[in-house]
């Protein structure tokens, strides 16, 4: 009954469509991102009713996951990462007189995928949520590092430079009054600085101001014209290609849920899955092949469902999108977690009945207006990225009507533009923001527990299974992201 | 040029190795509480692996082949520099007219626009910015110069 509510309320479905709408320009644009995007509303919506501001979060998520695969499609240029293994097989189709199809399928694929990831988040998260009231705070200081862990290895090309920026989030986190004890961490006597650094300035300084300035580097790669008709696809060709997409879903929504993946690396392995189960593609993967197309759309937009999973049951985001929601969610007054089913049903069940209206839209806006928008995404990125610094700014000026948070912006996009240069992934700092307040508390309680005492704490960490398992997977990741491993790979394969 | 690449890259490292020896230094400030659940427990150990990492990443850029570095384009310096002169005069001149010196700066630098396109389509973004965000969203800006609460305030009054 819950779930209806997101439906019968003629605002949430309004929102969700205007979000829906949005999220596909907004994710297919090349430069403008669904985080950045996210990440800059957060602070117009404040004041809003939550449910409101949820519907167009979610509605923005689900479109501009989406979206990244028209530009992927029409242009050879992927709108968002998740939409780069699309573009493999997507170009060529379009090269070849067929972007419309290749759209129109994509969109259809999308749609399934969605459904998918959001039916096994209906069923999966109460059970995930049930399990996890079982943990200890050792477990959520464990499930913390994970996540930061995993993102930082899988987000760049150092798994060095991932953890730095982990722990620096964590740092950033960290600054103003102890929740506990009200001493000052890193406030250096400045009273403003007692409330800590807000992390949306922290997300709008990374992931808008710091990606526009990035962009400042491309503007001068010219777009293309492609020739776009017969956009809805053959009931046939939904017939013949539906068992790889349910299967491309599945693969997207396991690896969605993985704290640190993503739709960019479900649609990499979807991919793959694809050319190894597809015997006699009619096209070669590559050359426009309708099912690399077909697994990449599946699995990433099934993706979005599954990362709603940790983020709802654990209060582990599984990507900086998701922790920009968990942001969005603390502010509302929400903590997600394994007591948010229990004591805030409405809650869960109003987000699964948003992503499901989103995914009508989806369907919707995918099929239609698709010659306005090759229009619009021609749009100098000289005009573009000046409107992406006006709208971060204004975001940031709006979460206190403060210019101190415009500096605190600046800083942080000025931060995040170097750290790019020099090869350091954000996606971890974000991460790292987001959950050091549930590390800091969950390792001092953990600790009070054991009296102060470090060895007791070791003890009952390797005497339990489930701590033991976390510990085991953050060692594995940090392990098969050195060098050692690589040359443990290959005296292994020499035996 | 492959020697600034370097020093470019190491100079960075370096500079992140100081802002976290920095930190942690202060991190072991916090408190008196020797503690391992004491409020510094998690920024020193935050802070303590900033430092690691760092040293560890600035050893790699000085051991291993150079990693080529784009150079900084001057847009960049422009629009940094433009934003900072926004955040100074915001509240002095109000978010209208600074936004639209803001973006019709941009646009003729960046995009290369005539001024005069320019500033029309700078005036056009930043009426519409106004109209979504201060009237639909209510959004407060900056009233700055322009008395627009009484301009408002007027419209309003033309159409009752």
């Amino acid at each position: 009954m819950y779930m209806l509510n997101a439906w019968v309320s003629l605002d949430y479905v309004l929102l969700t469509a205007l979000g829906t709408l949005l999220g596909i320009y907004v994710g297919a644009i090349p430069g403008l991102s669904v985080t950045m995007a996210v990440s800059i509303l957060i602070s117009f919506t404040f004041s809003w009713d939550i449910n409101n501001a949820l519907c167009l979060m979610i509605g923005i998520y689900m479109g501009g996951v989406y979206g990244g695969s028209r530009t992927a499609i029409l242009l050879n240029i992927p709108g968002a990462p998740a939409a780069i293994v699309t573009a493999l097989d997507g170009y060529p189709l379009a090269k070849k007189g067929l972007a419309g199809q290749a759209i129109g399928l994509s969109t259809i694929m999308s749609v399934i995928g969605g459904f998918v990831g959001i039916a096994v988040l209906a069923v999966a998260a109460p059970a995930v949520s049930d399990f996890a009231l079982l943990f200890q705070p050792r477990d959520y200081l464990l499930l913390g590092i994970m996540g930061i862990t995993l993102v930082g290895a899988l987000s760049g090309r150092s798994l060095i430079k991932g953890i730095f920026a982990g722990a620096l989030g964590i740092g950033i986190g960290t600054v103003g009054l102890d929740p506990l004890t009200a001493e000052e961490r890193f406030t250096f006597g400045y009273v403003e600085l007692w409330s800590g650094i807000s992390p949306v300035v922290v997300m709008i300084g990374l992931f808008g101001l710091t990606e526009a300035l990035v962009q400042l580097h491309n503007l001068d790669k010219a777009m293309i014209k492609q020739k776009v008709d017969k956009i809805v696809p053959k009931l046939g060709d939904i017939k013949k290609y539906l068992p790889l997409s349910i299967q491309s879903s599945f693969i997207g929504v396991v690896i969605g849920a993985l704290p640190g993946t993503g739709g960019e690396i479900a649609s990499l392995m979807a991919y793959d899955h694809a050319r190894r189960v597809t015997k006699k593609p009619e096209v070669p993967f590559g050359e426009g092949a309708k099912e690399g197309l077909i697994a990449a759309e599946s699995s990433n937009n099934a993706a979005v469902g599954g990362a709603f999973i940790p983020m709802l049951t654990l209060g582990i985001p599984g990507d900086a999108v998701t922790a920009v929601f968990i942001g969005a969610l603390f502010i509302h007054g929400v903590n997600p977690g394994p007591l948010l089913i229990e004591t805030r049903p409405d809650m869960f069940w109003f987000i699964v009945g948003t992503l499901l209206l989103a995914n009508v839209f989806l369907l919707i806006f995918g099929l239609t207006g698709i010659k306005v928008f090759s229009k619009i995404i021609q749009c100098p990125k000289g005009i573009l990225i000046p409107i992406i610094f006006l709208l971060s700014i204004v975001g940031a000026y709006s979460i206190h009507n403060s210019v101190s948070d415009i500096w605190w912006m600046l800083a942080f996009g000025v931060m995040g533009y170097f750290m790019r240069r020099h090869g350091y992934p954000l996606s971890p700092i974000i991460l790292g923001v987001i959950l050091s307040h549930l590390m800091d508390e969950n390792w001092r309680r953990a600790i009070l527990v054991e009296r102060n005492d470090l060895g007791a704490f070791w003890a009952n960490l390797f005497s339990s299974p489930l701590s033991l398992t976390l510990l085991f997977i953050i060692v594995f990741v940090a392990l098969s992201s050195t060098p050692f491993w690589r040359i443990l790979k290959q005296k292994i394969s020499r035996k | 040029m492959n020697r600034m690449c370097i020093t470019s890259e190491q100079l960075f490292n370096l500079l992140l190795l100081v802002f976290s020896s920095f930190f942690l230094y202060h991190a072991f400030h916090i408190t008196e509480d020797s503690g391992l659940g004491s409020s510094a427990s998690i920024p020193i150990m935050a802070f303590s692996v900033m430092v690691m990492a760092s040293l560890m990443a600035l050893g790699k850029s000085i051991f291993s082949s150079v990693r080529p570095v784009e150079k900084i384009p001057r847009a960049v310096f422009l629009v940094l520099l433009m934003i900072l002169l926004y955040s100074l005069f915001l509240e002095e001149i109000g978010f209208l007219i600074s936004s639209l010196v803001f973006i019709g700066v941009l646009v003729f630098a960046i995009n290369g626009s005539r001024l005069v396109t320019s500033f029309a389509l700078a005036l056009l973004v930043v009426l519409v910015t106004y109209l979504v965000f201060r009237i639909v969203f209510k959004v407060m800006l900056p009233e700055g110069m322009i008395p627009e609460r009484e301009i408002l305030f007027y419209l309003k009054n033309l159409f009752n």
